[in-house]
């Protein structure tokens, strides 16, 4: 009764949400175009120019903010490391998204052997950090970009399949997809055009919780020396190679290391404004 | 005159700015007098629930109110102090709630959960405390209370949960009662025997109940005092004689001409049409696991048989749990069938895989409980209307017409068709989802508790709609509902189940005027309502 | 009741083989396990002996049955550097990453539960708001970048070198804060919703409703029903805790098995790799028993079903 009675707002997005639109933006922008504001190729080693602080430091003009410890120029291995970053991050999220999700549905929407198979599987995932599988098969086949890109793909579907798989079955068990079967429409029309847009807020909003988590994913597995591989860079692996000399060079260390912080900020608070926004009702169908 | 054990005087409560009107309760003055039921009657949105909400000093954050008081045995409640306020309250002011076992924590023991009222109030000596407890659960005609004081709530019924509730309540012997729709969400048979412990415990325990309902029925039961109230209004007060014999206000006669009339839906041998559903024998049975490799079989659907002709309705009458809607949903073959024969339009449908179903489901249309759920919110109502038609093999632009055609037919405007769900009442999207079921010319209909979750006066409107159009169109209507007495005014027949089986199956006449079984017997005396003829009152009221 | 949880602890088992039963087909699919397992100079005479010597001339099913019967009698084979069985190799590490990973759990919980509930009650205000931004900031923070700043901090404002063998609170307490920072964000915002959702619950309104006194009312019936998802939470933030140890041991040079792990990667160690990998999937498997367990203690809505 008293949401009959409440008052209906409608709320704008706030300024911190559009500060973060125009930061991913600038980021992706960054991903893209970002090695053409710095004049030197991301590969090119100058030896007379060894970890050359950034501009204000101390540093000159040339490297605006400095080099690595083989004179590389730090912004334009930023934005190459910010765009293979990306990529990873965006390809990763996609395949983990479309995997897990047509595994959730397909759980429920055949019950049975299927469902217990996969339900299976998604206890067997849930059982290891998808980290310690990455670490066993990089061990196992060595590293290669497209097993790497792969295994990151593998993060995060089985809360796909999970949210999938529950969303289906109350939305197939009653309500407007009843009446609508009751009409006599086929599977395919139920799903498409009566389940699917329905949860599609739910998936948008998943996407937006699990793309920065496989950004940091990524950063971390490259961190540690066992992700994206030289001649090849990414954020992390920056990180990793500046990590030895934290004290004396820290710009490598600081500014690969916010960018990352930044983006997965921004990502996670547009993605709690969308969950606010789109849905409300959304919080619980996810579990069991 | 007897003194008022509680007084509400001139009480107003504001809304948060922004909503569809300023007060929650406007000028609102009532009083409840020791040994006497005052029910507050109103439909949803009326501001009655607030109205209690204040007397407990218990509104939500965005409520406040403006002007008034309240008084408790002539002292005014202290409601600005907290620490006064919840000494009084469970005290000298206690309440009963709409759902009973969401009102109990679920992970306490609810013997210990009563205790907690004397805990608090330090009343008594604690050794004594659980004994207390005992002795009010026999109050409450609690079986077992020994074994219902170390019961979890999820153990226990809702009528058990509710007389627990009623018992924490009474604690303390307060003065003033506040029921906030006590019966609401129990079966028929069970809130007639909370309906009896509340006549019973006004004689015993001095107190003043103060009762919110919305149903017309239930007052008639145990009201001696009514006030209603519409949009946070009080439009007409007064005692049962007044208020049953001469209404004064037009809402009132309004509300009383909605209540149902468990009297018979008149036995016409019209025109014989053909048999539009035989169900033989069927059955469906759950299987619940119970050990590693044994399973518990619970029979939904036990072996019911029945037949429907066209032009004709049949209600399938039964209390939560008794398999009815499972019954609509093995017919409509929403749900495998696993015994037994079901023929529709000349074919047998009990073991007809979904493909097969598909063409037949034309003939075979269904209207859901929940309004608000059984609409796509994302589409567009007349996109919905003809989406039946649409899959059937009917051109865009023919479906478009039909669409807007039964939407008129239903009583919405053709405009209607460009809107989308969230932008209609519930009776009003019942109807659509009405016209949604009807615009593929069924031959049968099947309602599964169409009405429940509407208002009463929307509620009356609603049947009226389904009796026009089957008499317009001549489908059969198989119509599920819990409350005999909607089912008396709309059916010809009626079958009455209970745990998954047929208890007793005949004409409605036959029925009200000789029930067999006992089981029907008990559902019509519990059927709330009964000391007062609404036929008559229905009379009075309709000039 | 009883058969719930042995159904439980079946499935934990087949959860367990299908894990040994993957770790050891992929183990043979990278090619000749002799081979890898043996250092990469070694002559052809020398891989000979170690395939005759570890059964890997044998029929594959055969190899399966004895690695399942040796795992079974804790046996995981040797590693290939030091030549000492992988299990006692990986044992000696356990005690001081569990030392970690408890006081990162520790400080998680009790922190995290405490300013979610606090956030709960003071819905809308500045500390709420606090309350949740930094739960987004423990949730965006790269967990090595952490690390680094605050050995970045410690060194430039106390001149003290944190990582590796440095022992002292700050050694400890530094990666500590490192791996439990995620969690602990995670742990408020859980409890915050959690809180709210109990407290606009109608028994909470019937307790206000019979005199029970607002703190009363938070301790003993909204804290208590709130908690129940919590603990879940708990078993899976056990997979987050695992896998930022190994990024953590990394960051501050810390002797436990998430070192050892990548260290073992890194040299293509392969038998020790795989005995992590069985033992972080027994660890989380039985953890999410006992948290099935627990779940029983707590709510007797299980225990009746």
């Amino acid at each position: 009764m008293m949401t009959e009675l409440a008052p209906s707002s409608s709320r704008g997005m706030p300024v911190i949400v559009q500060i973060c639109l125009v930061f991913v933006v600038l980021f992706v922008l960054f991903a893209l175009f970002g090695e053409f504001l710095s004049g030197h190729e991301f590969r090119d080693t100058s030896l007379l120019k060894r970890l050359q602080p950034p501009l204000g430091a101390g540093g000159e003009a040339e490297y605006l903010l400095g080099t690595d410890q083989k004179g590389r120029d730090l912004l334009a291995r930023l934005a190459i490391g910010a765009r293979i970053s990306l990529i990873v991050a965006v390809i990763g999220t996609l395949i983990g998204a479309v995997f897990g999700s047509a595994l959730g549905i397909l759980a429920a929407a055949r019950r049975g052997w299927v469902e217990t198979i996969i339900m299976a599987a998604v206890d067997v995932q849930a059982s290891l950090p998808i980290i310690v599988i990455a670490l066993f098969v990089l061990a196992i086949f060595g590293n290669d970009f497209l097993l790497f890109l792969a295994l990151v793909g593998l993060f995060g579907w089985e809360v796909y399949a999970r949210l999938m798989r529950g969303v289906t079955l109350s939305a197939k068990e009653h309500g407007y997809a009843l009446a609508v079967r009751a009409l006599g429409a086929s599977p395919v029309r139920i799903y498409l055009r009566h389940i699917l847009p329905n949860i599609l807020n739910v998936l948008i909003v998943q996407f937006t919780i699990n793309l920065p988590l496989i950004i940091l994913l990524e950063t971390a597995l490259s961190f540690l020396g066992l992700g994206i591989q030289p001649p090849l860079t990414s954020l992390g692996q920056i990180m990793s190679e500046g990590r030895d000399r934290l004290l004396s060079a820290w710009w490598l260390t600081i500014f690969p290391g916010s960018l990352i912080f930044l983006v997965a900020l921004s990502i996670s608070l547009i993605g709690d404004w969308l969950r606010d926004h789109l849905d409300p009702t959304l919080r619980g169908v996810a579990e069991r | 005159m007897p003194t008022p054990v509680a007084e509400v005087r001139s009480l107003t409560v504001d809304l948060p700015a922004g909503a569809d009107r300023r007060h929650a309760v406007e000028d609102v003055t009532l009083s409840v007098n020791a040994g006497e039921v005052l029910c507050l009657v109103g439909e949803s949105g009326s501001g009655k629930s607030v109205t209690a909400q204040a007397i407990m000093g218990m509104l939500p954050p965005a409520l406040r109110i403006s002007t008034g008081e309240i008084l408790v045995e002539g002292a005014p409640l202290p409601l600005g102090n907290t620490a006064e306020m919840e000494a009084i309250r469970g005290a000298r002011i206690a309440m009963i709630f709409q759902e009973p076992t969401a009102a109990l924590n679920p992970i306490q023991r609810v013997g210990r959960q009563v205790e907690e009222v004397f805990t608090v109030h330090r009343a008594g000596a604690a050794a004594g405390r659980r004994e207390n407890v005992l002795s009010l659960f026999a109050a409450v005609r609690l079986p077992d209370p020994e074994r219902i004081y170390r019961a979890y709530p999820h153990q226990l019924s809702g009528g058990q949960c509710q007389r627990v509730v009623i018992a924490m309540a009474l604690a303390l012997q307060p003065r003033l009662l506040v029921a906030d729709e006590p019966t609401t969400a129990l079966d028929v048979t069970t809130q007639a025997k909370i309906l009896d412990l509340i006549n019973e415990l006004k004689v015993t325990q001095d107190a003043g109940i103060m009762l919110i309902t919305h149903d017309f029925g239930v007052v008639a039961d145990v009201g001696d005092r009514i006030a209603v109230m519409r949009h946070g209004i009080i439009v007409e007060h007064g005692t049962r004689a007044q208020i049953f014999s001469a209404p004064k206000h037009e809402y009132t006669r309004h509300l009383l001409a909605a209540v149902p009339v468990a009297s018979p839906r008149e036995h016409r041998p019209s025109d014989q049409l053909p048999t539009a559903l035989t169900v033989d024998h069927v059955s469906r049975i759950y299987k619940q696991r119970q050990g590693f490799f044994s399973h518990r079989e619970v029979k939904a659907v036990d072996d019911i048989s029945l037949s429907l002709q066209g032009g004709r309705t049949l209600g399938v009458v039964g209390e939560s749990g008794s398999g009815k809607s499972t019954l609509a949903r093995c017919i409509l073959r929403l749900e495998p069938v696993d015994g037994g024969a079901i023929r529709f339009a000349g074919q047998e449908i009990a073991s007809a895989t979904e493909a097969t179903m598909r063409p037949l489901r034309k003939e075979m249309q269904v209207v859901l409980q929940d309004p608000y759920q059984a609409l796509n919110p994302r589409q567009r109502v007349g996109s919905a209307v003809a989406e039946g038609p649409l899959i059937h093999g009917e051109g865009a632009a023919q479906a478009a017409e039909r669409a807007r055609h039964m939407l008129e037919l239903v009583g919405l405007s053709p405009q209607s068709a460009d809107r989308y769900p969230h932008e209609f009442s519930g009776g009003q999207r019942q109807r659509i989802c009405i016209a949604r079921a009807l615009a593929l010319e069924p031959k049968l209909l099947i309602a599964d508790e169409p009405v429940s979750s509407l208002d009463v006066s929307i509620q009356a409107q609603i049947l009226e709609l389904f009796a026009a159009l089957q008499k317009k169109l001549g489908f059969a209507l198989l119509f599920i509902t819990h409350d005999l007495r909607v089912a008396a005014s709309l059916c010809h027949e009626i079958l009455v189940m209970q745990h998954g089986r047929v208890v007793e199956h005949r004409p409605t006449g036959d029925l009200f005027a000789d029930p067999r079984e006992a089981y029907t017997r008990a559902l019509l005396a519990a059927a709330p309502g009964k000391g007062v003829d609404f036929s008559k009152v229905l009379a009075a009221v309709t000039p | 009741m009883i058969f719930w949880f042995l159904r439980k602890i079946l499935r934990a088992v087949v959860t367990l083989w299908i894990v040994v039963t993957l770790t050891f087909f992929m183990m043979r699919m990278a090619g000749d396990p002799a081979e890898a397992l043996v250092p990469p100079d070694a002559g052809p005479e020398v891989v000979e002996y170690y395939r005759e010597k570890w059964g890997f001339d044998q029929p594959l099913s055969v190899q399966y049955g004895r690695y399942f019967g040796a795992l079974l009698q804790g046996e995981a084979g040797v590693s290939l550097h030091t030549g000492r069985p992988v299990v006692g190799i990986v044992i000696d590490k356990v005690p001081n990453t569990l030392l970690l990973g408890g006081t990162a759990l520790a400080i998680a919980l009790s922190l995290g539960i405490s300013i979610g509930i606090v956030a709960a009650l003071r819905r809308n205000s500045a500390l709420d708001r606090a309350v949740m931004a930094f739960s987004v900031f423990a949730f965006a923070m790269p967990n090595f970048f952490f690390g680094l700043l605050l050995i970045l901090g410690a060194a430039l404002l106390l001149k003290i070198f944190v990582g590796g063998s440095n022992a002292g609170p700050l050694g400890l307490l530094m990666p500590a804060a490192t791996l439990g920072l995620a969690q602990l964000g995670a742990f408020a915002r859980f409890t915050r919703s959690s809180m709210l959702e109990t407290l606009n619950k109608p028994f909470m309104m019937a307790a206000q409703a019979k005199g029970v006194p607002f703190a009363r009312r938070i301790f003993r019936h909204a804290v208590p029903n709130a908690a129940i998802p919590i603990v879940t939470l708990i078993g899976l933030s056990l997979g987050g805790l695992i896998a930022g140890s190994i990024v953590t041991e990394r960051v501050f040079a810390w002797p436990g098995v998430g070192s050892l792990l990548i260290r073992s990667v890194e040299t293509r160690d392969l038998a020790t790799v795989q005995f992590i990998v069985l033992l972080v999937a027994a660890t989380m498997t039985v953890a999410n028993l006992l948290v099935d367990l627990l779940y029983v203690v707590i709510d007797p809505r299980i225990r009746v079903k």
